[in-house]
């Protein structure tokens, strides 16, 4: 009894030291996830995954990272979605994901993923483990998002200027609409309501109305943002864009649909991530190889943690 | 491109219709030219089609709401491509997607170096989407994709554009896969980079 009672403290005190909070970091070049302790913003885990790991979820109990190849249009065993623990440990599991999986989803319970296919220009849905989907979505798909109540998907496309939004229920495309110039990435806000779509050309994001899937509002960013990731605050008041090449985190007033503040960052950040009580904004900058800690009260950088090379995407436990 | 303009044009959008047929013309003999319109013609069929219209690259200028290449039809756009004189005054309805040997001569003017040639696009890039446009380009043709492809390319996508965006070409900005919005200028040239090759390499970017 005694040693069961032992084991069982430990237990719970391997899965709380598990529940604390991380930053997750893709480094697409070094082939490896960083992860951070939230508390102290250092690197307590450098775990190796596979090729060119680029987008990064966090579903709770596991973490997921797209790994592709560097052959186009082919698919190869290099091509998987992977899930691992939340300290950083070891990969639990593999699973196709179509080729070269770059941006996905996936649904709360972590039964479903939703990724895109660049160079195949399809979105494949796998489901418990097995490709169950294949849709045709715009040329170069690559932001993918899935809202709150799991019920929409919005695929983003590069070369079509398109977004595609797939029925998670009947797995079909069921509308597309025109955004600005080069669509990189979305994201929905916390009620669902409204889903944030950057366009790296267009240098704006556009924001729709989930109701009707309709663009409803563009927001220019201004100067030489070249927006790539977003992500919506917790309480949805603040969207917050990675402007990639401007080197900088735009700070949007969602309710204005203006931006309000620029934020300087490291080199090129792509991925953006938000703490849960929304003090904190996280991005992963690719070409400083590293990540920058935003103070949201404060409107600056506050820490700066070094990552592997060529950090692409971020997420940070719900 | 103003925030209200840009929902005046999606505004049009309900109204095209289900069945809603956009046909652009390209007349043109050189290989490069047609492979370019066609990979274009292929893309822009494929988010029409996402977006319910349909899209025709025809040789039948009748009927076209755009033309590709260097054949003028009276009151439709024309967007050049290829080799050309210097253009002169900017005219209605004409505007020039392949650079001109002006904007060529004032980018090497640009640049220091000597015994370059200045090109509108190159198979050799690879930033900015650059190379998987070339790879598309290549898988399709098992050729190249050169300056004369691209900009045949790019035509063609700015006439959907046109004409899924309903919005007028001035206010128009595109991405052809060079890290920049393109746009027309008023002297109704596209405003783009250009690159100077040197021995088959891109050395620079202007």
């Amino acid at each position: 009894m005694k040693v069961l009672a032992v084991l069982g403290v430990l237990a719970v005190l391997s899965g709380s030291a598990q529940a604390a909070p991380f930053a997750y970091v893709s480094n697409e070049r070094s082939g490896t996830v960083s992860v951070i302790d939230l508390a102290t913003n250092k690197v307590v885990s450098t775990l190796r995954v596979g090729s060119r790991p680029r987008g990064i979820q966090v579903n709770g109990k596991r973490v997921f990272v797209a790994l592709s190849d560097t052959a186009r249009s082919a698919q190869s065993a290099a091509d998987a979605i992977v899930a691992f623990d939340p300290a950083g440990k070891r990969i639990l599991a593999r699973y196709d994901a179509g080729s070269d999986p770059e941006q996905f989803a996936v649904t709360r319970d972590g039964s479903t993923l939703f990724a895109s296919n660049e160079d195949a220009g399809t979105a494949s849905i796998t489901h418990q483990g097995k490709v169950v989907a294949t849709l045709i979505v715009g040329i170069e798909p690559e932001g993918v998002a899935i809202s709150p109540d799991g019920r929409w998907v919005y695929v983003t496309a590069e070369t079509s200027n398109t977004v595609s939004v797939i029925d998670t229920q009947a797995r079909k495309v069921v509308a597309s609409f025109l955004v600005d110039p080069r669509p990189r990435a979305a994201a929905f806000s916390p009620k669902g309501d409204r889903a944030y779509v950057t366009a790296e050309i267009g240098g704006t994001v556009s924001v729709v109305d989930t109701a009707t899937h309709q663009v409803i509002d563009v927001i220019d960013l201004g100067g030489r943002a070249k927006p790539v990731g977003v992500v919506a605050s917790p309480d949805g008041r603040r969207v917050y864009v990675a402007n990639g090449h401007g080197n900088s985190v735009a700070v949007i007033d969602a309710a204005k649909g203006k931006v309000i503040h620029t934020i300087p960052v490291g080199r090129r950040p792509w991925g953006i991530a938000v703490t849960r009580d929304g003090k904190r904004v996280y991005t992963a900058n690719g070409l400083s190889n590293d990540v920058s800690v935003i103070d949201t009260a404060a409107g600056r950088v506050v820490a700066t943690v070094k990552v592997g090379e060529g950090a692409w995407g971020i997420a940070i436990s719900l | 491109m103003t925030r209200r303009e840009f929902l005046a044009s999606l505004a049009v959008l309900p109204l095209l219709g289900e069945e809603r047929v956009i046909r652009v013309g390209h007349v043109a003999s050189d290989e490069r030219a047609l492979r370019g319109a066609q990979l274009g013609a292929e893309e822009a069929g494929r988010t029409a089609g996402l977006l319910g219209a349909r899209f025709e690259l025809v040789t039948d200028l009748d009927g076209v709401m755009a033309v590709v290449g260097q054949t003028e039809r009276p009151g439709v756009p024309l967007l050049t491509t290829g080799d050309m004189n210097e253009p002169g005054p900017p005219r209605p309805n004409v505007f020039h997607v392949s650079s001109t040997p002006a904007e060529r001569r004032a980018a090497l003017a640009r640049w220091s170096g000597e015994g370059g040639e200045v090109v509108d696009w190159h198979p050799s890039l690879t930033r900015f989407g650059a190379e998987q446009l070339n790879s598309r380009f290549e898988s399709r043709f098992g050729a190249p994709m050169d300056s004369l492809a691209w900009a045949s390319w790019m035509a063609v996508k700015i006439a959907a554009e046109l004409a899924l965006r309903a919005m007028p070409l001035e206010r128009l900005r595109f991405d052809g896969h060079k890290g920049e919005p393109l746009w027309f200028g008023e002297d109704h040239c596209l405003q783009q980079p250009l690159y100077v090759v040197v021995e088959g390499k891109v050395v620079a970017e202007l």
